[in-house]
């Protein structure tokens, strides 16, 4: 293990703590939890809802989510904390985003979770996932990659991800199933 | 993983764009049917998971202190919630009166200074929940000692008692928890103090256990007091 897992994995270790000491609704826990995640959560709400005063209104719901559901996390399942505590923030600012209900998988219900394989997250730091992420993306065919980074991010459909390449609607759909199992391909090897 | 079949891989393939919000309820429809929901459901996090580095690699950005202080607010114990002295009228009160203080202390600053024996000031904190806590200090040169006695304190169980020095144009400064059976000693020095013994007043409030969360107060006041010199 060289020393930028072992600095991952102590990191993700006293977030896994710091989670466990908020579930018992220990609020400085949770002051020490918002001042290591805010900045990040924050960025992606900004990014999804492009508007710095709904993304204010998100982050703080986030946080009041993450107080009454910390019990919910489970480090046993291989999800890393920041990878929950991302995905519930990416749910929440995609529901602000379409302001309508849709089913979208969310980590938050926990008890939906079905035993599955282990969890590629679990077993990596965020820095090399990034990495790996972005080296795969980057080796499908341009234009699926930038409709998957942007759909990723909310408030697309296949129409207006055709639209922006020009794209016949079917061909953009065969492209983004293609790509994205090509996209599954790379990450597992 | 997943079959490579062609129908594991079609039924996968939807679940990713579930998972990028690109399918409309039919489509969801269609590739649900026959198919067990939560394994489309379990599906679909697999691909947040395996796209969850997109957000993560976002570089981070400071979100002002305001989302901090409302979650603060909202995450209050509801026994404490209603003090007599609702905490945020109480500061907005000091806030009006601390120009007229300013004022004060700079008259104070501006006048001739001698080199100074101790100078003794006591102030007491009735408390609105019973008893009170007698603070004594000493300043002697740019040294201020003070010992906060507490006289019939109760502070309620789960909750900390912390003092607050508030100085004319100086946020609110955390002193440290106060004991309610026994003495406790503060050394700090006249500059931190931010002013003569006069500018200067005490406050208590209730905290969660170990104090504010934010360096602020985040509680009820239930006591405030200022020095008298003798």
């Amino acid at each position: 293990m060289d020393s930028a897992q072992s600095n991952a994995n102590i990191a993700r270790a006293e977030l896994v703590a710091v989670l466990q000491r908020v579930s018992l609704q220990d609020r400085p826990a949770l002051s020490t939890l918002y001042k290591l995640t805010s900045g990040k959560l924050f960025a992606l709400c900004i990014r999804i809802l492009n508007d710095r005063s709904e993304a204010e209104d998100v982050l703080q719901e986030v946080y009041l989510t993450v107080w009454h559901k910390a019990a919910q996390f489970d480090a046993a399942r291989g999800v890393s904390p920041v990878t929950w505590l991302t995905a519930i923030a990416r749910n929440r600012a995609l529901d602000r985003l379409r302001n309508r209900r849709r089913s979208f998988a969310v980590l938050d219900e926990a008890a939906d979770v079905p035993d599955g394989a282990p969890l590629a997250d679990a077993a990596i730091g965020a820095a090399e996932a990034e990495g790996r992420l972005a080296a795969c993306l980057n080796g499908l065919d341009a234009r699926a990659a930038t409709a998957i980074r942007a759909a990723f991010f909310g408030g697309q459909t296949y129409e207006s991800l055709a639209k922006a390449v020009e794209m016949p609607l079917g061909s953009m759909k065969s492209l983004i199933r293609r790509s994205l199992l090509r996209l599954r391909a790379c990450l597992e090897l | 993983m997943s079959g490579t079949g062609e129908s594991e891989d079609d039924f996968d393939a939807l679940a990713g764009a579930a998972a990028l919000g690109l399918l409309d309820e039919a489509e969801r429809a269609a590739a649900l049917a026959g198919r067990d929901a939560r394994q489309f459901d379990a599906a679909m996090q697999d691909w947040e998971l395996r796209l969850m580095p997109l957000a993560t690699a976002l570089p981070p950005v400071a979100p002002p202190e305001t989302v901090w202080l409302a979650i603060a607010a909202a995450t209050r114990p509801a026994t404490v919630r209603r003090g007599l002295w609702d905490s945020l009228n109480f500061w907005r009160f000091f806030g009006l009166g601390a120009g007229a203080l300013a004022a004060a202390a700079l008259l104070v600053a501006l006048l001739p200074r001698h080199p100074a024996p101790a100078t003794n000031a006591v102030a007491t904190l009735a408390l609105q929940t019973g008893g009170d806590f007698i603070a004594t200090a000493q300043q002697t040169g740019a040294a201020m000692r003070m010992v906060i006695t507490p006289a019939d304190v109760t502070v309620p169980s789960k909750k900390s008692a912390e003092l607050w020095l508030l100085a004319p144009n100086h946020a609110p400064r955390a002193l440290g928890l106060l004991a309610s059976n026994t003495p406790v000693v503060m050394n700090i020095t006249a500059e931190e103090a931010g002013g003569p013994f006069s500018a200067i007043t005490l406050a208590v409030s209730l905290e969660p256990p170990g104090g504010s969360p934010t360096g602020l107060p985040t509680g009820p006041v239930i006591g405030s007091g200022k020095f008298s010199t003798f």
